[in-house]
């Protein structure tokens, strides 16, 4: 290798100079705090309206992401209890939960119902609001008289003199009907909440774990422990069901199913690279020189991208594997060579290595340019990641493992202590393709290709992702039907600059949900301004029934003066009508205690309302406050979007449709870069090699990448945002497979040997991940392996005949 | 979801028809020996397809020395449902079908109380299956049941077994000769409801035996 000036850069240098540039990189790393990002939001496009709208999906979420339900069913409602009452007993009060439910509070009715009577002036549903502000006092009088003398009224008559209008009634009906119980099929029975289907009836015991739980599976986890308290439970009582629903047991299951699936694919494919490497070398220093230059270019990687952007996503260490392959490349190569005899390895294979490397990395740096953070992270991280490797392999292994006495000596054409009779039968069959063969199979697998390549489709659901077992799949699907909530996985996030903004910027949505709700877009909605509507039309009710039954008079008169004195004749009327004698128990109410509840200074509040507000209510993120307001049962018709027009503090939220549509936007945006890097690549061999060359080099990863397209088009498979990381994968290795024999030529065996080597090493890492069961995964294993496997089989066509 | 629970009662209680609320009922829980009488003496009253007649209702607030009374109509159709029409002081209206229970006001305005899914409605159906067959057992699953025979019919007490149910009604006592005749309703506060059924008209297997009774 020489410098510029043409002076051979020495060994010594070469070492200097490669933990200089290791160095600084680490060291700008080590400088900033390590942060790693498995925020799917994260990779959102950078937008500050959407950073504040994760900020408080994430914040919602993290109430809910601890929440299970466990159903325990029998035919017989006193086994299923008995049962729901020995789990609730084994788990009650131990630190892995921050609570247990399983009975009901007998005076929770009564408490919600008091605390209702006591704000009744204030926490109105949207009619009575609307009766009380706009006076209608004939409408409020009949609707109490029809309460009164209704058959089916559950109207409490006992405080009719505090209360003529029955509003405390109508406050606490407003809140039942606005809230998730309206609609459960649940029910209570001796304390207990149950539920009949099918002739079976579930017991419901719910659970919260605490924050400190972990999400990734292990022995003595409290998910497993569940389980196997909920298998005793089985096994003593015949004929218990279970029904188990809950993001804690699905984060069990996979990281379960994940963990093992990890330990056999990365077990045996580990097993098989260390035997065919010392089945090549015969000698263990190749391979650890090969897995310190991965751990290196990683750990060199990662520094930097940390001190670049603060942290690294998960995303971006998925993609940066490309560095292991291309890593074992290198190394592979170099120590082929240096096996095969050749005495200066680095001058012999520089080239083919050079213009590899800077193929790559020119791939690389085209994905800077995209507007994704993360997608410049990964580039990055990628980039970093094979300069590392690069120099490893070109200065330290240089200065290590050869004699840098800069004598080249050619390489024995079969050496004799490297395994070459497999190159040497691989070889055998192209050199005797005649070229009009050659060109006739490449023109039948382009020709082979186009029908696939129609039937691609560039898409990324991540719905599809994580297939649920059958146990699981049918517990949710059980829960959800006994809660019969129908919650939409569309849902509003509302911002406001303080509480009161939120409540009143809800108003705003909630209104044209109600129409929505009138014309059959949906069934129902859950929101905080339903059971406490915002400070104005707290104020509006309470003034506005004052205002109906002692007209303009102040309230401080109406509460000194004496009974009777300031009644309008309306409602005196109203009062003499239903034996009501005089009006000193609701001048009385008036003075007793705050009618209002404000949300920047709630009262206590009974159990219930205070779930529906955990379940709502986001609050304070950043310097402003947030709610969700919750879709039920929502037809096809029904467009969020339009709902939260104009209404720029609602903000519409699907998660899985957000980050599906950002995946897809990033898979088309790398491929467009990916295309434009290659052309630069493109233009570079042509100057380099001449045309006609640079198309026989360029087209073994171009015509793999096609390959792998066309593939997924044929099985129908998404070509997803994990597909296109194998492809440009592909790409960037497979360019070096076609170069490495550019240079090398097409009847050097040592050359063959080392690309065989190479891409078997790649194929048993990363194509063996199409083992996987979970599908991100399985898609990126996939994807490399037949874009490997065809680019190994179309490289020696790039070589000189 | 409880308030809504004495919907099912109530309407439990109007199946069966009315009588004077007598407090010694409860002296007599139902057993081996008086539950297949029951079941019969229940199966005899409710010897109809369709059971129709004017209603007087009477809610008494002792605290207050108050009475409300309102008048109105029933209609009771094994196949069809039941509709409960309250004509005077003011109007309203309560329909249960197979798809829940329905209210409408005296301007028209018609709202869903109870959706078909809901279990309150479910368990309220199931019920009244039993009643009309006469099927105590299943009654018991969810009242503690009392009976006393009387020279002209009998008097059936009914107390929720659930302590949360018995926060909103704690007692429905029904008395019944020919016909169902009265119902009280006594809710948590024990402020009793009264149902008078009057005019009382059946059709059905029975008709040729009783196509009118007044009680």
């Amino acid at each position: 290798m020489k410098f510029f000036n043409g002076r051979r850069l020495n060994a010594k240098t070469g070492i200097i100079l490669w933990v200089a540039i290791h160095a600084i990189l680490i060291v700008l790393g080590l400088s900033v705090p390590w942060k790693m990002d498995s925020d799917l939001y994260s990779i959102l496009p950078d937008s500050n309206e959407i950073k504040n709208v994760s900020a408080a999906e994430k914040t919602l979420s993290a109430c809910t992401m601890r929440n299970i339900t466990v159903l325990v069913g029998h035919e017989n409602f006193d086994v299923a209890r008995s049962a729901a009452v020995a789990l609730d007993s084994v788990f009650k009060g131990i630190s892995s939960f921050e609570e247990t439910r399983l009975f009901v509070n007998e005076k929770s009715m009564d408490e919600t119902r008091e605390f209702f009577f006591n704000h009744r002036y204030t926490l109105q549903g949207r009619n009575v609001r609307e009766i009380l502000a706009s006076g209608d006092f004939d409408a409020l009088k009949k609707r109490a008289l029809q309460k009164i003398y209704g058959s089916f009224s559950t109207a409490n008559l006992n405080h009719l003199d505090e209360d003529p209008f029955l509003l405390g009634d109508a406050a606490f009906e407003n809140f039942v009907q606005n809230s998730p119980m309206a609609m459960s099929r649940f029910s209570i029975r001796e304390g207990v909440l149950y539920a009949v289907d099918s002739g079976v009836t579930y017991v419901m015991w719910n659970a919260v774990l605490s924050e400190k739980v972990s999400s990734i599976s292990s022995g003595d986890h409290i998910i497993a422990r569940l389980n196997h308290v909920l298998d005793s439970l089985k096994k003593v009582q015949p004929g218990l069901l279970v029904a188990k629903s809950g993001v804690p047991f699905h984060s069990y299951e996979s990281s379960d199913r994940a963990k093992s699936e990890i330990a056999w694919i990365s077990g045996v494919s580990i097993v098989l690279i260390l035997l065919l490497l010392l089945y090549v070398f015969r000698s263990t220093i190749p391979i650890v020189a090969t897995l310190s230059t991965i751990a290196i270019a990683i750990f060199t990687a990662l520094a930097f991208t940390w001190f670049i952007f603060g942290k690294v996503h998960v995303f971006t260490l998925v993609f940066g594997t490309s560095i292991i392959g291309v890593s074992i490349d290198y190394a592979v190569h170099f120590f082929v060579h240096k096996k095969a005899g050749v005495r200066n390895v680095r001058s012999s294979i520089i080239k083919g290595l050079l213009l590899g490397f800077l193929t790559t990395e020119l791939s690389y740096i085209a994905l800077t340019f995209a507007d994704f953070s993360l997608l410049r992270q990964m580039a990055v991280f990628s980039i970093v990641g094979l300069l590392s490797a690069f120099l490893t392999i070109t200065l330290l292994f240089h200065a290590v493992f050869e004699n840098a006495d800069g004598l080249k000596n050619a390489a024995k054409s079969e050496p004799q202590n490297l395994p070459t009779k497999f190159p040497k039968v691989f070889l055998d069959a192209y050199s005797k393709l005649p070229k009009w063969g050659a060109r006739l199979i490449l023109a039948l697998f382009i020709a082979a290709l186009l029908p696939g390549l129609k039937l691609l489709n560039v898409h990324t659901d991540i719905g599809n992702f994580y297939t649920m077992n059958d146990e699981i799949k049918a517990s949710e699907a059980l829960t959800s039907k006994l809660n019969n909530l129908g919650v939409s996985p569309t849902y509003f996030i509302v911002e406001g600059k303080d509480e009161n903004d939120v409540l009143e910027m809800e108003e705003k949505l909630t209104q044209r949900l109600a129409n929505a709700e009138n014309e059959g877009l949906l069934k129902s909605y859950l929101a905080v301004s339903n059971i406490i509507p915002s400070n104005e039309n707290q104020e509006k009710s309470y003034r506005g029934f004052r205002k109906m039954i002692y007209g303009n008079t102040g309230l401080l008169k109406i509460i000194i003066e004496k009974p009777g004195s300031y009644a309008t004749s309306k409602a005196s009327n109203y009062f003499t009508e239903i034996g009501v004698e005089n009006d000193s128990a609701i001048i009385a109410s008036f003075g007793k205690e705050n009618p209002f509840v404000w949300m920047n200074n709630l009262p206590d509040l009974p159990q219930s309302l205070n779930s529906l507000l955990r379940m709502l209510w986001i609050g304070k993120v950043g310097d402003k406050y947030y709610s969700a307001v919750i879709l039920l049962h929502v037809s096809d018709k029904f467009d969020a979007q339009k709902i939260a027009e104009d209404l720029p503090s609602v903000h519409v939220v699907n998660k899985m449709q957000n980050i599906n549509n950002a995946l897809t936007k990033i898979s088309h945006i790398s491929l467009v870069l990916v295309g434009a890097a290659y052309s630069v690549v493109f233009l570079i061999l042509v100057a380099v090699y001449k045309f006609k060359d640079a198309v026989r080099i360029i087209r073994a990863p171009v015509l793999a990448s096609l390959f792998v397209a066309g593939v997924f088009g044929y099985m129908s498979i998404d070509f997803n945002f994990f597909a296109i990381v194998g492809v440009i994968l592909t790409l960037g290795i497979g360019i070096d497979y076609a170069l490495f024999f550019r240079e090398g030529g097409r009847q050097n065996l040592i050359t063959t040997l080392a690309i065989m080597l190479s891409s078997m090493t790649t194929l048993i890492s990363f194509g063996s991940l199409a083992c996987s069961a979970f599908v991100p995964v399985h898609t990126f294993g996939l994807a490399v392996l037949l874009g490997i496997s065809c680019c190994f089989l179309i490289s020696p066509f790039s070589a000189k005949r | 979801m409880l308030f809504k629970r004495n919907i099912f009662v109530l309407l439990l209680c109007v199946i069966y028809g009315c009588g004077v609320a007598m407090a010694d009922v409860f002296d007599h829980p139902v057993n081996k020996k008086t539950k297949p009488e029951l079941e019969k003496a229940l199966a005899k009253v409710m010897n109809y397809e369709v059971a129709s007649g004017d209603f007087k209702q009477t809610k008494s607030i002792k605290k207050r020395n108050r009475k409300f009374v309102s008048t109105g109509t029933f209609m009771i159709s094994k196949k069809n449902g039941i509709i409960w029409k309250t004509q005077k002081p003011i109007f309203s209206e309560l329909a249960l079908n197979n798809g829940g229970i329905f209210e409408r006001d005296s301007s028209g305005q018609s709202h869903m109380l109870l959706p078909k899914d809901n279990p309150i409605f479910a368990d309220l159906s199931k019920n009244i299956q039993s009643f009309f067959s006469g099927k105590i057992s299943e009654l018991e699953t969810k009242f503690q049941v009392f009976y006393e025979k009387k020279s002209c019919g009998f008097i059936m007490g009914l107390v929720p077994q659930e302590a949360m149910v018995r926060m909103v009604i704690d007692n429905v006592v029904i008395e019944a000769c020919k016909n169902i005749d009265k119902v009280t309703i006594t809710d948590g506060e024990k402020t009793p409801v009264m149902l008078d059924f009057l005019n009382y008209k059946i059709v059905g297997k029975a008709m040729q035996n009783r196509t009118s009774s007044v009680p």
